[in-house]
């Protein structure tokens, strides 16, 4: 090979390397030790959200969802997003159509009645049209811990006649962005 | 000759160089979203959300089928005859041998039905016939709101109208699917008829309803409030019972003294509740007074599904109320035994009726009024 053409293959082969450099560097600098069975993974319980049907206007429907983070390190903030993979008047409506609001407590939500109480219980979403994301106010979760939230569905004691008869299929989602490692 | 071998070289040389560059970046992109993808994680879950075919809500209904005897003799019919096809027919104004923007009738019909129901199919039935058999007349319509008179569509035309009658009654039916698509535009529908006379007579109109279907109930709508405007004037009737607008349905006969098993009047609403709706509750207003001043008049009232009597409220004894006013009374009465849809939609409510002086009483109001969801 000639020294020309030795010299002819240097730029293309430093910007692959410099590239390549950058690539490493970014998925070192924050995925970390995420690999293996040490990755910091967020996991909800249930997998499936119980039905709510033949809802009228002023219903609140509550359903439980648990929180787990494995793995090491911990998370800097959880969004909340929510769905609709079949969309009806019941989540365009942003006024009328259903809300949803979650609170968090430190041990297992208890059962009275028709409803779930917690002494110590934290708004961390307040009350918001069902469709969208936000992130979860207040809510730290570290590697082994879990959080245990109650999550409100309520169709608006105002809403009209044109909310009736619709069917929404909700698809929730907890997404957790890891905290930098120091 | 140095040029000629350089040449295929150089060619072989971009191709390697760019190579190298796309795959070193295509790398970098792979190796960074991977990176990406680990800063955070995602959990989710799904759950279905349904509402109630009805929501919960009163519903009112009011009677077009009247049938009084007050004056003990055998009943009257006096339903409104525009909303039966019972060979009973109203005479309109003249109309002319052409159609006119100017000349119409317009028709409003009672709501009562559920909100924003779909509606499936709607349809305007017309009975009609010049008013003389050797004349001919045509008519076509415009469907529009009743609140606002907005023209939501037209059927026919005045070169293809909708029907014609060469001197026979002709029932046509006028499909306004179009734009009676839901119970809110079925609550609060005009229907605008523009007709012609071949000798610019009037017409004899049998019949004009609505109905409609939809995915939990069908029913007709019957009208309230016409409008004869056949000769560019407006003429407003108003159809009794419907409202506390000072529009009152006096009895056919004269009253007694006294309560009598044969001196009554019968009303049956028009009802349309949906098959599986549960009733929460029901009840009865009908505002009345004396046709003549200085007059008492008392009622009480009889509830029946179909012909069986399944309520009674007050007696000859003790009366709902009694009215010595001049002015209309409205009594409120709850009515629990009217708790299955069945009974909803085959109530009659007979009531007597004594008047001191041994006349008349007016009735302007006589609603029944429904709570209902559908599951």
């Amino acid at each position: 090979m000639s020294r020309r053409r030795v010299l002819s293959l240097v730029p293309p082969l430093a910007l692959s390397a410099a590239t390549l450099a950058i690539g490493s560097a970014a998925a070192t600098a924050t995925a970390g030790p995420a690999s293996g069975h040490h990755s910091l993974r967020l996991v909800a319980k249930p997998g499936r959200i119980a039905p709510a049907r033949l809802l009228a206007p002023g219903d609140r429907v509550e359903r439980l969802v648990e929180l787990r983070a494995r793995g090491r390190g911990r998370f800097a903030a959880v969004y909340f997003a929510a769905r609709a993979r079949r969309s009806s008047r019941l989540d365009t409506d942003r006024v009328q159509g259903l809300r949803v609001e979650l609170r968090s407590c430190p041990r297992q939500w208890k059962r009275r009645g028709v409803v779930y109480t917690c002494k110590r219980s934290r708004v961390v979403l307040a009350p918001r049209a069902l469709v969208g994301r936000a992130r979860l106010k207040r809510l730290r979760l570290a590697g082994g811990q879990r959080v245990h939230l109650r999550l409100v569905v309520t169709l608006p004691r105002g809403s009209t006649g044109s909310l009736s008869g619709q069917t929404t299929s909700a698809v929730y989602s907890f997404r957790g962005v890891r905290a930098k490692r120091r | 000759m140095r040029f000629g071998r350089r040449a295929p070289d150089s060619g072989l040389r971009r191709p390697v160089r760019w190579g190298l560059a796309v795959g070193a970046a295509v790398a970098m992109f792979v190796t960074t979203s991977a990176a990406l993808a680990a800063f955070s994680s995602l959990a989710s879950n799904g759950a279905t959300l349904s509402t109630k075919r009805i929501f919960g809500g009163v519903r009112s209904a009011w009677p077009s089928d009247v049938r009084d005897a007050s004056g003990g003799a055998a009943e009257t019919n006096s339903s409104d005859v525009l909303s039966y096809a019972d060979g009973l027919t109203v005479t309109t104004k003249s109309w002319s041998s052409a159609f006119a923007a100017t000349r119409f009738d317009d028709f409003d019909f009672s709501g009562g039905r559920p909100a924003a129901v779909p509606v499936t199919s709607a349809t305007f039935n017309f009975t009609f016939a010049p008013s003389r058999a050797n004349d001919d007349a045509c008519f076509y319509v415009e469907v529009r709101r009743a609140s606002t008179n907005a023209l939501l569509g037209t059927h026919g035309s005045s070169g293809s109208p909708s029907a014609c009658s060469t001197g026979a009654t002709v029932a046509a039916t006028v499909s306004v699917s179009s734009e009676v698509t839901n119970t809110d535009i079925a609550n609060d529908l005009r229907i605008r008829v523009y007709a012609n006379n071949s000798t610019n007579r009037p017409l004899k109109i049998d019949l004009a309803s609505v109905s409609i279907t939809t995915p939990w109930f069908t029913t007709t709508l019957f009208e309230k409030r016409w409008d004869d405007e056949a000769n560019a004037a407006a003429a407003v009737v108003l159809w009794p019972f419907v409202a506390t607008d000072g529009t009152a349905y006096m009895t056919v006969g004269n009253l007694a003294t006294a309560f009598n098993a044969a001196r009554y009047l019968k009303f049956t609403p028009n009802q349309a509740v949906p098959a599986g709706a549960a009733i929460s509750s029901a009840q009865v207003q009908l505002a009345y007074k004396s046709a003549t001043n200085g007059d008492t008049t008392c009622w009480y009232f009889e509830v029946y599904n179909g012909a069986t009597l399944i309520g009674t409220h007050g007696s000859s004894g003790t009366p709902v109320s009694c009215n010595a006013t001049t002015s209309y009374v409205t009594n409120t009465v709850s009515i629990p035994e009217v708790d299955t849809v069945a009974e909803a939609n085959s109530l009659v409510l007979k009531a007597y009726v004594r008047n001191s002086g041994s006349r008349k009483a007016s009735i302007e109001l006589v609603q029944v009024d429904l709570s209902y969801y559908l599951d």
